[in-house]
């Protein structure tokens, strides 16, 4: 197994039974993330990305096939020291965080679980390191903005030192300007800490500016890979994300014409 | 254009709201005017974009106070208005999609029974034409099997279907003026474009006036006439959509970069410097 | 006085509090005063505060006299300015009787209480969050104990361990433990999935981590809620096996064992059965007024 592999998932495939009958949300997924990379899943609703993520963070049972993280298989039910390489940053900033507890408590929480020693100096250089001061320490959610919550957020991913951060549509529920503050973070942090990144969005040019790499998904199953320069040079190959592509840059519909008054 | 009385006329438009901690006002000063064209809001949240539709409806909170040196509507003034009134208004004369068709359909009718309640209530057709004429709606805004899907729940068909059938009923209204809040934001990228094209599809051959809100500055700017950027309750620019590029103020440029675009690489995207001053 | 009390309220509302103990004491706060403004529910908070002092501080209140003591001279003698309401028919002093049975109410109250919200949380949240056949089980134990009518298991258990206050208290925390349960798993699934307790998951939270700290905190208003509102019924069981002899025996003061004794003479004697079934009413209103205005506050919830 190649040691510079940070994530190889192969022949991942995830059956939903229900009492009509079953539903396959992921048809057998292929795929390689080196270490520092930065990966990213694109599709539209139903696609099954965001379920390649949850797989990824150990969060579907249903999931059959290989997910290795550093060489080593990973199963549903993991160790604590499996779960901390991988961390997940959730879309919603208001549903990600526990409305009763604080910011401390909230990053404390991990350090805990995993024994880390000096919490209180841990917790105070995560939250500068998102960009919040200590006076954010003892608020609760709901007294914080979207992007605020989605700081810390991030901070408590990236506490316990993982190695892959999962990232689901973590800007879709921001403000434009947020998002922009929220990618240099992003960026910025991966630069300094080496990380890899697996980010999912229905968004392609949040794709194309964080990622090398990206996958295009439909229907649980991968169509197309590519590289981010290929998507900004529309260099393409199949059909459904030359759609995309279109859809994205609106040339396909709309046009501006004048109103028979 | 000209010559046309205007749809919506406003000026100095200020909404507070009576809020736990004081009155807040969520738009401040307001001035523009709609005619039969599509004009676009964009703002983050906060802005008061939304809750310039609201008042344009008189959908908002009992205690909130709406003043304005002039608020019309196709020459008829809004400014407290009774509530039967605003009824003869809204619906027939200005139309309303948003966000969530799931939030804004009865979950417990089917959404053919929905549509075809307009034709019954609001223009008097039988129950068998108000099927026919709901059958016809569903096809014109583009939902094949339309007696099939007639027959369903909302939580049984898409966004992209919801949106069609809100759509849909609200036409059946023939209305002056549609306003779209968010109405495409919760959809897919190639859905979204295709519910656009409906819209303005139909605003065209209708000859309406459109008013889209939406956060999304690009879309916005490929779609509409004009743009209004609104910041903490106040418009801060003004222009032509196609003049959107060029834009002056130092807010719209900064919204304009603060996003990631396909065409070109950037390393460190811009960001839009919180400023409590606000320059008039 | 005023100045400690500001000094107070400023430290409690600070925007930035700088401790976990400010943070939560700063969230009640807020609550209690939201709370407070709802008149009835004040109202409600007013009397069971009254009725607590006159527990704690009953023989304090009563000048030193005794529940027990008899004077068959004064044997129900009207209410007076010596007898404040009346003797009963072993002339024993009713309002002194009266405070000292708020204490056997709120012994009552507090067992009850400290039984049943426990075990409903923990059989609820476990039942929700494992799910499987450890649901099924739970639930079908949940569904047995709903089955008992509340007064009649109490009649079955005393009958069978004897009676006293001790008994009747199990007794009835035994049958009121159920819907507690119940609200505490359908609380649960609703934020089993939650993307909070995923991501506890994902850090690597052990299930009991995330049953005690995360998801039985939620739990908790909605079963203080339901506490308050089932009060009214906690009381009057009790007193009705008081009444019946099956709680508290004679001599002791509680209310509905004074409601019993004071049947026989109920048309001319009227204060010494009336005077403590006004004491089970007004408490029981009094709860109710509270869960009231505690639901009003705490759901929905701020988040």
């Amino acid at each position: 197994m190649d040691p510079r592999r940070a994530l190889a998932i192969d022949n991942l495939r995830v059956r939903y039974t229900t009492a009509d009958g079953y539903w396959d949300a992921l048809r057998g997924i292929d795929l390689a993330i080196d270490r520092g990379e930065s990966f990213g899943l694109v599709g539209e609703s139903g696609s099954g990305k965001s379920t390649v993520l949850k797989a990824v963070a150990g969060l579907v049972p249903e999931a059959r096939g290989t997910i290795q993280i550093d060489s080593r298989k990973m199963g549903t039910r993991r160790t604590k020291g499996e779960r901390r390489k991988v961390q997940i940053v959730f879309q919603d900033p208001y549903g990600s965080l526990h409305p009763r507890h604080t910011v401390e408590r909230i990053l404390r929480e991990p350090i805990k679980i995993h024994g880390f020693d000096e919490p209180s100096a841990r917790i105070r250089d995560a939250l500068l390191a998102v960009g919040l001061d200590a006076s954010y320490l003892f608020r609760f959610p709901h007294q914080l903005s979207g992007g605020q919550r989605q700081r810390v957020a991030i901070a408590r991913a990236l506490i316990i030192e993982p190695q892959i951060v999962l990232l689901d549509e973590p800007t879709s529920a921001l403000d434009v300007s947020i998002q922009a503050e929220i990618l240099n973070l992003l960026m910025q942090l991966r630069r300094e800490r080496g990380l890899t990144y697996l980010l999912v969005s229905h968004d392609l040019a949040v794709v194309a500016h964080l990622c090398d790499r990206l996958a295009v998904m439909r229907h649980g199953a991968i169509v197309e890979y590519l590289t981010s320069d290929a998507l900004r040079s529309g260099n393409v190959e199949h059909p459904y994300t030359r759609q995309l592509l279109a859809a994205y840059s609106g040339s396909s519909v709309t046009r501006r014409r004048e109103i028979e008054a | 254009m000209t010559g046309h009385r205007p749809l919506i006329d406003a000026q100095a438009l200020t909404v507070t709201f009576a809020t736990a901690s004081g009155p807040v006002s969520a738009v401040r000063s307001v001035s523009f005017a709609l005619g039969r064209e599509r004009l676009g809001i964009v703002g983050e949240s906060g802005s008061g974009k939304s809750t310039v539709c609201r008042a344009l409806l008189g959908l908002l909170p009992p205690k909130t106070r709406v003043s304005a040196d002039v608020l019309t509507f196709d020459g008829q003034n809004l400014l407290g208005l009774s509530r039967n009134s605003w009824r003869t208004i809204r619906g027939a004369r200005i139309g309303l999609i948003m966000q969530d068709p799931k939030y804004s359909l009865n979950p417990i009718m089917s959404v053919g029974a929905q549509v075809a309640e307009v034709y019954r209530f609001h223009k008097g057709y039988g129950r068998a034409a108000a099927w026919t004429m709901t059958i016809d709606a569903l096809a014109a805004v583009g939902i094949h099997e339309p007696e099939r899907v007639a027959k369903l729940h909302p939580h049984q068909v898409s966004g992209g279907i919801g949106q069609r059938v809100m759509i849909a009923s609200m036409l059946a209204l023939d209305p002056d003026l549609l306003i779209a809040d968010e109405a495409t934001s919760a959809l897919d990228a190639t859905i979204a474009a295709q519910v656009l094209a409906l819209i303005d599809d139909l605003v065209v051959r209708r000859g309406m006036g459109l008013l889209l809100v939406s956060h999304d500055l690009g879309l916005v700017g490929r779609f509409c006439d004009r743009v209004l950027v609104m910041r903490d309750g106040q418009i801060v620019e003004m222009l032509e959509a196609r003049s959107l590029e060029h834009a002056r103020h130092s807010y719209t440029k900064a919204l304009l970069a603060a996003r990631p675009r396909l065409d070109r690489r950037v390393d460190i995207l811009p960001t839009v410097r919180r400023d409590a001053a606000l320059p008039q | 006085m005023t100045t400690a009390w500001q000094n107070w309220s400023k430290w409690l509302s600070d925007p930035v509090p700088q401790s976990r103990r400010q943070a939560y004491l700063g969230s009640w706060f807020r609550t209690a005063r939201l709370l407070l403004s709802n008149r009835l529910a004040a109202l409600g908070l007013t009397l069971i505060a009254v009725m607590i002092i006159a527990a704690l501080f009953a023989p304090i209140l009563v000048f030193g006299q005794s529940p027990y003591q008899q004077d068959l001279a004064q044997r129900l003698a009207r209410p007076s300015a010596v007898h404040w309401l009346g003797t009963d028919q072993l002339g024993r002093d009713v309002y002194v009787r009266l405070l000292y049975g708020a204490r056997i109410t709120l012994v009552i109250v507090v067992l009850v209480s400290i039984v049943v919200v426990p075990i409903g949380l923990a059989i609820g949240t476990t039942a929700a969050y494992f799910g499987g056949w450890m649901d099924a089980v739970l639930t079908r134990v949940i569904d047995v104990f709903l089955a008992f009518p509340r007064l009649i298991l109490a009649l079955t258990f005393v009958a069978a361990l004897g009676p006293g206050i001790g008994n009747a208290v199990l007794a009835i925390a035994l049958t009121s433990w159920p819907p507690y349960a119940r609200i505490a798993r359908v609380e649960t699934q609703a934020i089993r999935h939650s993307e909070f307790i995923q991501s506890a998951v994902v850090q690597g939270a052990s299930p009991s981590r995330i049953l005690f700290g995360s998801i039985a905190p939620l739990c908790f208003t909605s079963l203080v809620v339901r506490l308050t509102l089932d009060m009214a019924g906690i009381i009057v069981t009790a007193a009705g096996l008081g009444f019946l002899g099956l709680g508290a025996q004679p001599p002791t003061p509680e209310w509905g064992a004074m409601v019993a004794e004071g049947r026989g003479f109920i048309l001319d004697q009227w204060w010494v059965a009336t005077i403590p079934g006004a004491a089970i009413l007004g408490v029981s209103l009094a709860f109710n007024l509270l869960g009231d205005g505690l639901r009003d506050v705490l759901d929905p919830r701020s988040a």
